[in-house]
């Protein structure tokens, strides 16, 4: 058994069909995957179910061997939109997921500065989110959901409202940090090349299944270079290639 | 000053001149101008004789305001937290609202006399209703994405409540509130019209017996004074508890 195992999931909301049908994926420790598919294919509803956010009708999801009901205090969760909370100032924010429980203490609160500095947003620190860009809203919550050093990691398209080159230094120092701390990743995306820039498996979702699942075989140390060699274009064009299958 | 704040002062001075030029063929009674009524107004506030009456009112409408709003806030976040409580007494919240709460006043001061708990309680009645509604929408409408993050994280539901519904709702809350003020004064002049002594509404009610318009009029200037200043007050309290959701959209 994996790290992460869905086995036989289903899951339909009230007065539709099925959102997700007899899905099973295996993750293993460490391991980043990218989940690729049109809007409404089922990514966020499979990604809610892994996190144990949503119950499935049918089959089980496991955790390190042991059945998920809820979601455990190890795992981070990045949604769409940032969900910041504009009550507080950005290092409030990273801090939240421990000030619920107590107050940090000054080990935690170093490490919150740590993560705000390696995002790249350390000046931003006692700024409030209104203040702050698309961008740097995005490394916000991504600082938070890496605060209590998650082993799992579910990102849904974290960086869907940020510009090109925005877009490229968040997936560098996202990468970094779940490099730095050997996490566990399932991220979701629209973009094949994304995807393949930062995942070690690529898994196609259509209908509600996954149907593919493709092996990203580029060295762990990523760089800009790698996304204009030729293997790099030859795997998202394969994938982009398989989505034409699955959509005729 | 900003050149539109100018523009402004000048119509007010325009207003204040045409006021006078339409009052001067007018009788004192029907139409006083605006001398003879700051004239009133200001021996009313030397000779100290409108102080009772304002104190009277303002503590109507700040006791009012307070029971009022602290009862619609509460409900509020029970309905919006309690379902089953929601779709209990909803009809009954919105049926107790259907009545002009206004009509009861006579109700009220046969129950609670003509001193000032029935207008308090009227006060209160007109205030308690905006307050619950958005009170119990803005729990209800919180974003469904931080719902789950705070579940993410394993916080209780009184958590979720404190840290996350109330402050998420309270711009919408605070402009319950903002309606809840503009209520509370007419509240409470309205149950001084209908029975009591004292009080800026029963001032005016006093002036139209005694035919003396240009007393009314300067009641009318201290209530509406009294109103501004209120807003005023309820956009010094918003600008405190909303200045961190509103950095960088002012800019």
């Amino acid at each position: 058994m994996g790290f992460l195992t869905l086995d036989h999931i289903h899951y339909s909301y009230p007065g539709q069909g099925s959102t997700v049908k007899d899905v099973t994926w295996q993750i293993e420790e460490g391991e980043f995957h990218c989940l690729l598919g049109k809007s409404g294919c089922g990514k966020t509803t499979l990604l809610k179910l892994a996190a144990g956010l949503l119950k499935p009708d049918k089959g089980k999801v496991y955790w390190q061997g042991v059945e998920v009901f809820k979601p455990s205090s190890q795992v981070g969760y990045v949604f769409q939109s940032p969900t910041l909370l504009e009550w507080k100032t950005v290092f409030d924010n990273v801090l939240l997921p421990i000030s619920l429980k107590r107050k940090p203490n000054s080990k935690e609160l170093d490490y919150g500065e740590t993560l705000l500095e390696l995002m790249g947003i350390i000046s931003q620190k006692d700024k409030y989110p209104t203040e702050l860009s698309g961008g740097q809203q995005s490394r916000v919550a991504i600082a938070r959901s890496l605060i209590q050093s998650p082993s799992m990691l579910f990102l849904d398209e974290p960086f869907a409202a940020v510009d090109a080159i925005t877009r490229e230094e968040l997936q560098d120092d996202l990468l970094k940090l779940c490099q730095l701390r050997k996490t566990t990743v399932i991220f979701i995306t629209h973009d094949i090349t994304e995807a393949v820039y930062l995942s070690d498996h690529v898994a196609i979702m259509s209908g509600g299944q996954i149907v593919q699942d493709y092996n990203v075989n580029l060295p762990k140390e990523r760089s800009f270079e790698m996304r204009y060699d030729s293997y790099f274009n030859e795997l998202c064009l394969k994938i982009r290639q398989s989505f034409s299958g699955v959509s005729s | 000053m900003k050149k539109v704040e100018y523009y402004s002062m000048l119509l007010m001075l325009l207003m204040l001149i045409g006021w006078e030029l339409i009052a001067r063929p007018m009788s004192e009674l029907v139409l006083p101008s605006p001398g003879v009524v700051f004239i009133e107004l200001w021996k009313g506030v030397s000779s100290g004789y409108f102080l009772p009456h304002i104190l009277r009112t303002i503590t109507e409408i700040v006791l009012g305001l307070s029971i009022g709003c602290t009862m619609g806030f509460i409900l509020g976040v029970l309905m919006g937290e309690i379902d089953f409580l929601r779709r209990l007494i909803f009809p009954y919240v919105i049926a107790s609202q259907a009545v002009p709460k206004l009509a009861l006043a006579p109700l009220f001061i046969l129950w609670f006399g003509f001193g000032m708990t029935s207008k308090v309680v009227i006060t209160a009645l007109i205030c308690f209703f905006p307050l619950l509604e958005n009170t119990l929408t803005a729990i209800q409408y919180t974003d469904p994405n931080k719902k789950d993050l705070f579940y993410i994280l394993g916080a209780t539901r009184l958590q979720t409540l404190i840290h996350l519904k109330i402050p998420a709702g309270l711009p919408a809350i605070l402009a319950g509130f903002r309606v809840s003020v503009i209520l509370a004064v007419v509240g409470a002049v309205v149950g001084e019209f209908i029975g009591g002594s004292e009080g800026l509404g029963a001032l005016i009610i006093a002036s139209q017996g005694m035919m003396d318009t240009p007393l009314m009029f300067s009641v009318l200037i201290l209530l509406t004074i009294m109103g501004m200043l209120l807003y005023l007050g309820v956009n010094l309290i918003e600008g405190l508890f909303l200045k961190t959701y509103m950095k960088g959209r002012n800019k």
